[in-house]
């Protein structure tokens, strides 16, 4: 029986390949969609891992402490009895040369022991037990002792006794359980642990990790304006105090040197407090300390740019972690400095009797995770990062926390991973479907010539259980050796498309599942194709074979009104989607450990409308076939058009299944070209909000020179059309409500420049128009735009009066009163938000103040030509003489934007649309190989009843182009609505509402190369038609 | 040239098909001559080259060697686009499969072929055809909803829509019942005998050779025996 189907697959060569083309097409889809996820996963854990700053953070709970501690010990015999006693002993020590405040210790006995009332002492003198309860563990939030300050260089005796509840076995095995806290070290400490590890200990211990590149101390305080001196100039403004040496500023180069370097004892100031004190390398700055009366003095031996050191700056408040808090007046010293004068400065005024500090020193190891050793699949990736989070928490457990920012993105990153996946596989089932239906339809098509063969065997004694089997192994050959040519075509496309080097980053136990999952896959979908139309088959008596004309019963998707159903699903699926706010707006970013979000069934409702809308189409083709009109009697009407239409409406099954394969693979293809290219445009217009125009002109902290907004006019160089200056600062305001008040980021825009530079958008605005939103600000100097959040906080709408105070911080300090013009969701030029939008030219009159802190540049051509030509021309005019920053929509990477805006859609969307054509190509090669199985007599007939062969083959190719136009023109519908809901699937990941866009070239290069595919099949169909021998075929019954 | 009998003249004709088994001569070196208005019937044993022949000389296959002339054309040197001309215009065809096209009605497969001929309209006279061959109530039905000898009359009605000068007919009868059968060929003596066509019927039945005028048998792809009535045999009428 195998050697039978063995030799029926190799003797019917065409037979065979039709069965398997589009099995190893449909396969090959979906495998390389899953190799495609697999490759593309390294870029993912690199577009996660690009824009973040710091990998590690471990901070310093007690960054004054030093010789302060808890120790604690029980006394007792080896064992206790029920009702047997124990002495426990607390010792606090001091070593430290400061005393320490507020002293609290708190224990409670180690079950299964309890407190004995009236025991507790210090330093040999009763404690009173508050209401009967141990005064180191008392009332309901169980408040330890506060034994007040203890002065450097004592210690502190307490001791109680514990009663054993039940038998102890081995008293040393109890866990003690003391704490200990003081106004400088709000932490509580354990008792007994190990001694405080200085930051260098800690750097030392952290950097031997294996993963760890680097490890590195930062050490920084806030000092009050007034801090910093030099000469006669003093620094007006918060002043910043850094603690790093050279190492740290080489493993994190936006920390920039602009002149000198650095040095033992000697200190680098920012280039804004540099030009403010005129204090240039070589000459030296003073720094009042609290707790010293004297200022430190330390010599000046560089200037560095610290504008854009995101490490030294990023917020260490866990719920801001990701804002960028820039204070331009820095100093930096040496570590060492840092230790010996500056520490012991603060403990001084910690010390002090009364003395709190509003903004204590931080002490902390940033920790540079090694990420070249890290896996490109960021799962697997964050594995490795949380395994060194863990050895660093083992080091000194309790005297410092660990900030994983690298393991927070990855998590996100991994979890976005999974949805990328998700989404991805649902990108590739149509690839499984259409294999199924290729299959399945390759097999209808070869039905009636199997069938013949059947009727043989069965005349030579053959029953159907010999047929059913012969069909199995038939089934299992196609499907089998199909999936495995389709995943070995999947690999080979995805090495052509996403390069091999990529491509086998990639783990390959993944590489490996990927390509199970698309053989298994693939195999069992293509065996129930073409298994149960064959076993239906079988149950059909070869007399009831009656060819294309017997194919009238209506089939029962149609009689169940399917096609309707699955509309109706999948326009549920996008109501459920709506209502429960899966399209609206991410909340928040990867920095706040938010992945994306996608319900499964938003990403089946594309496919489900895929085939409901298919099947809906062939409903209407077929309504339309059959009433179209033919010649009536007494013409028969031209040759090609009277036989055609004929033909098309009496046997409207076999022009329908052609154009139902056609218009699947289609819309498939057009489906996925507009998801590309609105994944492009949502890309490029979230770019462009981030950057507010095409570039941003930043002006450097080492410029000696003023930015007035006139500066603008200097931008303009030959390929910029238009320039606007902004002045912004994070929390430079505050705006007053009616009811409430808090510190907001404010933007100083000129509306009229801006309208003509900015990327505003309508969907921007919540009440307005974005002309009519600058407009007002325009007439309305005194007009304000908030953001909607903030309008939601502070209870302010459109048309209330607010007070802002501007300049907050500054001398130029100032509280003007606003009129809310309006509100906007995002604003464009401002990547971290912005809360307030005031006209610039009354914020320039109300603060007197005459500085842009950037300005945005609109290109002339907004091509990336010409975005490089501007940026050219900006750096060799303005940016030869004073020095500028630019970013531009090239360079733009927005954090906000998930980890999955990295997948390599492109490459997807090239590797589904040489799939989609291949496809395209096959269902229009087997239509046109069926017309020649089941017409070819009718072909030869027509050939001898004196037709031409030109005339034969204008035949064939009207019907085949009827086929390709119908399917195309169904496709192209079909697939813009499937393209609408795919793009809903987009909604998270960007900022930005992404649009449908259409993407005319691709989707005619598709219609153009399957007309190409029609054209040759119908011509090859010809010539197939002249080896034939008429003779033989005319006499076949 | 419609109207007019055509002879057939058959010059040393070969025609050898390569296959995996070997050389097939299906047809192996024929010669005949058929005159202008008789009837001819062609018999033999299963895969003497019977059909072959007619296949040659229709145009439907090219000789491998030797002339076919119909008329005085020769038929083997016409391009492919000429013997279609050929085809439409001087030749009827029947087939022992009725070979009609299923999604035409019988009034449209016959007007077809008057379609092919240039004719513009000639309905009239398909009914007029059809209903001589007894089938006036069944001109609008599909091929699928007629009995196989109406069927088969309908494929003589194609044939003889045209007025073609040569009607080849390969096994017209051979699945058919003994009523149908004669029925057939009543129809393509009548038409042969009404307008004086030539006719040549491939057939194994002995009895609807006896009733031509000439009977060649062949054999291995040569002609074995030639053998001439002297008297046109008795004919039944047209629908009988």
């Amino acid at each position: 029986m195998l050697r039978y189907v063995w030799r029926e697959l190799v003797r019917n060569p065409r037979r065979t390949l039709a069965s398997l083309v589009g099995v190893a097409l449909g396969v090959g889809l979906f495998s390389g969609v899953l190799f495609f996820i697999d490759g593309s996963s390294a870029s993912m854990t690199k577009r996660a891992l690009d824009p973040l700053a710091l990998d590690m953070q471990r901070v310093l709970t007690s960054p004054l402490g030093g010789g302060f501690r808890l120790e604690e010990r029980l006394s007792a015999p080896g064992e206790l009895r029920p009702g047997g006693r124990a002495t426990i002993t607390l010792r606090v020590v001091n070593r430290g040369a400061q005393p320490a405040n507020e002293v609290v210790v708190n224990d409670e006995p180690p079950p299964p022991l309890s407190y004995v009332s009236g025991t507790a002492t210090l330093d040999g003198k009763p404690l009173h037990d508050q209401a009967g309860q141990s005064p180191l563990a008392q009332g309901l939030a169980r408040s330890g002792l506060n034994v007040g300050t203890v002065p450097p260089k004592t210690t502190l005796e307490l001791t109680y006794v514990a009663r054993a509840n039940r038998a102890v076995s081995s008293v040393a095995a109890l866990q003690l359980q003391g704490t200990i806290s003081s106004r400088e070290n709000v932490v509580p400490a354990p008792a007994n642990a190990p001694a405080q590890m200085t930051l260098a200990q800690l750097r030392t211990e952290i950097a031997r990790i294996p993963g760890v590149a680097a490890a590195d101390g930062l050490s920084f305080v806030d000092l009050p304006p007034g801090s910093l001196r030099a000469g006669g100039s003093t620094i007006p403004e918060p002043v910043r105090l850094f603690g790093f040496d050279r190492g740290y500023q080489q493993h994190y180069p936006s920390i920039r040197v602009a002149a000198g370097s650095f040095g033992q004892g000697s200190a680098l100031l920012s280039a804004e407090a540099s030009r403010a004190l005129r204090a240039q390398p070589g000459g030296a700055v003073e720094l009042s300390l609290p707790g010293q009366r004297k200022p430190l003095s330390v010599p000046v031996s560089g200037v560095v740019d610290l504008s854009e050191a995101q490490p030294l700056f990023y917020s260490r408040n866990s719920n801001k972690l990701e804002d960028f808090l820039y204070l331009p007046h820095s100093v930096i010293v040496s570590p060492a400095t840092f230790k010996q004068a500056v520490i012991p400065a603060f403990q001084a005024a910690s010390a002090a009797r009364g003395g709190i500090l509003k903004s204590p020193p931080v002490q902390e190891v940033d920790v540079l995770v090694d990420r070249s050793r890290l896996h490109s699949d960021p799962a697997a990736a964050l594995a490795q990062t949380e395994a060194i989070a863990q050895s660093i928490n083992r080091i000194a457990p309790g005297q410092d926390y660990l900030i994983d920012n690298i393991s927070n993105t990855l998590q996100v990153a991994s979890d976005d991973a999974a949805v990328g996946k998700r989404m991805f596989i649902f990108l590739g089932l149509p690839g499984v479907l259409l294999a199924a239906f290729l299959a399945a339809y390759a097999g209808s098509i070869l039905a009636s010539a199997q069938r013949r063969e059947q009727a043989n065997l069965r005349l030579r004694g053959a029953d159907r259980g010999h047929l059913r089997r012969m069909l199995l192994y038939r089934t299992l050959a196609f499907a089998s050796l199909g999936a495995v040519l389709g995943a070995g075509l999947g690999l080979l496309s995805v090495i052509v498309i996403l390069g091999g080097e990529e491509l086998f980053a990639a783990a390959a136990k993944d590489l490996v599942a990927s390509g199970l999952i698309g053989i298994g896959v693939g195999m069992l979908t293509t065996a129930l194709a073409l298994y149960i139309p064959g076993r239906r088959s079988l149950r059909r008596e070869i007399s009831e074979e009656r060819g294309e004309m017997a194919v009238a019963r209506v089939p029962a998707w149609r009689r169940w009104r399917l096609d309707f159903a699955l509309l109706a699903v999948a326009a549920i699926a996008e109501v459920m989607a709506f209502r429960a706010g899966t399209l609206d707006a991410p909340a928040g970013s990867v920095y706040e450990g938010e992945s994306v979000s996608l319900p499964s069934y938003l990403m089946l409702a594309p496919l489900i409308a895929w085939i409901g809308g298919m099947l809906l189409s062939v409903r209407i083709l077929e309504a339309i076939a059959s009433r179209s009109p033919v010649p009536a009697r007494p013409r028969f009407g031209p040759l090609i058009r009277g036989t055609l239409s004929r033909s098309v409406r009496r046997r409207t099954w076999a022009f329908v299944t052609g154009f139902l394969g056609v218009g699947l693979v289609v819309a498939v293809g057009v489906s996925l070209a507009i998801f590309a290219a609105s994944y492009d445009a949502a890309k490029a217009a979230d770019s462009r909000l981030v950057v507010g125009s095409d570039v941003r002109i930043t002006p450097s902290a080492l410029s000696p020179r003023p930015h007035p907004p006139s500066f603008a006019s200097k931008l303009r160089v030959p390929g910029v059309s238009a320039v606007s200056p902004v002045v912004f600062k994070p929390e430079n305001s505050v705006l007053i409500g009616p009811n409430n008040q808090d510190a907001r980021d404010l933007a100083a825009i000129d509306p009229a420049s801006f309208e003509r530079t900015a990327a505003l958008s309508d969907s921007l605005f919540v009440d307005r128009s974005a002309a009519a939103a600058m407009a007002a600000l325009q007439s309305d100097p005194r007009g304000l735009l908030v953001d909607s959040q903030t309008a939601e906080d502070l209870m302010v709408d459109t048309g209330d009066r607010v007070q802002v105070l501007l300049a907050r911080g500054t001398k130029k300090q100032t509280l003007k009163t606003f009129h809310v013009i309006g509100l906007f969701d995002n604003f464009p030029g401002f990547p971290e938000g912005t809360n307030l939008v005031a006209n610039l030219g009354y914020y320039e009159a109300a603060t007197r103040s005459k500085r842009a802190d950037f300005f945005l540049a609109k290109t002339t051509d907004g091509n990336p030509a010409g975005l490089a030509r501007a940026v050219a021309a900006l750096r060799s005019g303005p940016g030869s003489q004073d020095p500028i920053n630019i970013d531009s929509t090239e360079t733009a990477l927005d954090k906000d934007q998930s980890s999955l805006t990295a997948l390599n859609v492109h490459g997807l969307v090239d590797l589904d649309s040489l799939f989609t054509l291949l496809m395209a190509a096959t269902t229009i090669g087997i239509f046109v190989f069926g017309l020649m199985l089941q017409r070819r007599r009718e072909y030869v007939t027509l050939l001898a009843q004196g037709m031409q062969t030109r005339e034969l083959q204008a035949l064939i190719l009207a019907e085949v182009a009827l086929v390709a136009v119908c399917g195309l023109a169904a496709g192209i519908v079909v697939g813009t609505g499937m393209a609408y809901l795919l793009v809903h699937v987009l909604r998270p990941l960007f900022i930005l509402d992404p649009s449908v866009t259409f993407a005319p070239a691709r989707i005619a290069t598709l219609a153009l190369l399957s007309a190409a595919a029609a054209l040759a099949a119908a011509l090859a169909a010809t010539a197939i038609l002249r080896h034939l021998r008429p003779s033989e075929l005319l006499r076949e019954e | 040239m419609n109207g007019l009998a055509a002879g057939i003249s058959v010059d040393s004709v070969r025609k050898h098909y390569a296959t995996p088994a070997g050389l097939v001569r299906a047809v192996d070196g024929i010669s005949l001559r058929v005159e202008p208005g008789t009837s001819v019937a062609i018999t033999g044993p299963s895969g003497c080259g019977k059909s072959t022949l007619l296949g040659l000389i229709s145009g439907l296959e090219t000789p491998t060697a030797g002339r076919v002339a119909i008329g005085g054309q020769d038929v083997s040197a016409l391009s492919e686009r000429q013997r279609a001309r050929l085809r439409r215009q001087a030749l009827g065809l029947v087939f022992q499969a009725d070979n009609l096209l299923p999604f035409l009605t019988a009034l449209e497969n016959v007007g077809l072929q008057l379609t092919l001929h240039g004719a513009t309209n000639g309905y009239e006279r398909c009914l007029e055809v059809l209903a001589e061959l007894g089938l006036a109530g069944e001109v609008d039905k599909l091929p699928d909803q007629l009995s196989g000898g109406q069927r088969q009359r309908v494929a003589v009605a194609r044939a003889l829509i045209h007025r073609p000068r040569v009607i080849l007919a390969d096994e017209p009868t051979g699945s058919l019942d003994a009523d149908s059968s004669g029925a057939v060929i009543d129809l393509l003596l009548a038409a042969q005998e009404k307008a004086g066509t030539t006719l040549v019927i491939v057939t194994h039945d002995l009895g609807v050779a006896d009733r031509l005028d000439r009977t060649l048998s062949l054999r291995d792809g040569k002609l074995a025996e030639d053998a001439a009535r002297p008297e046109r045999p008795e004919r039944r009428r047209v629908g009988a």
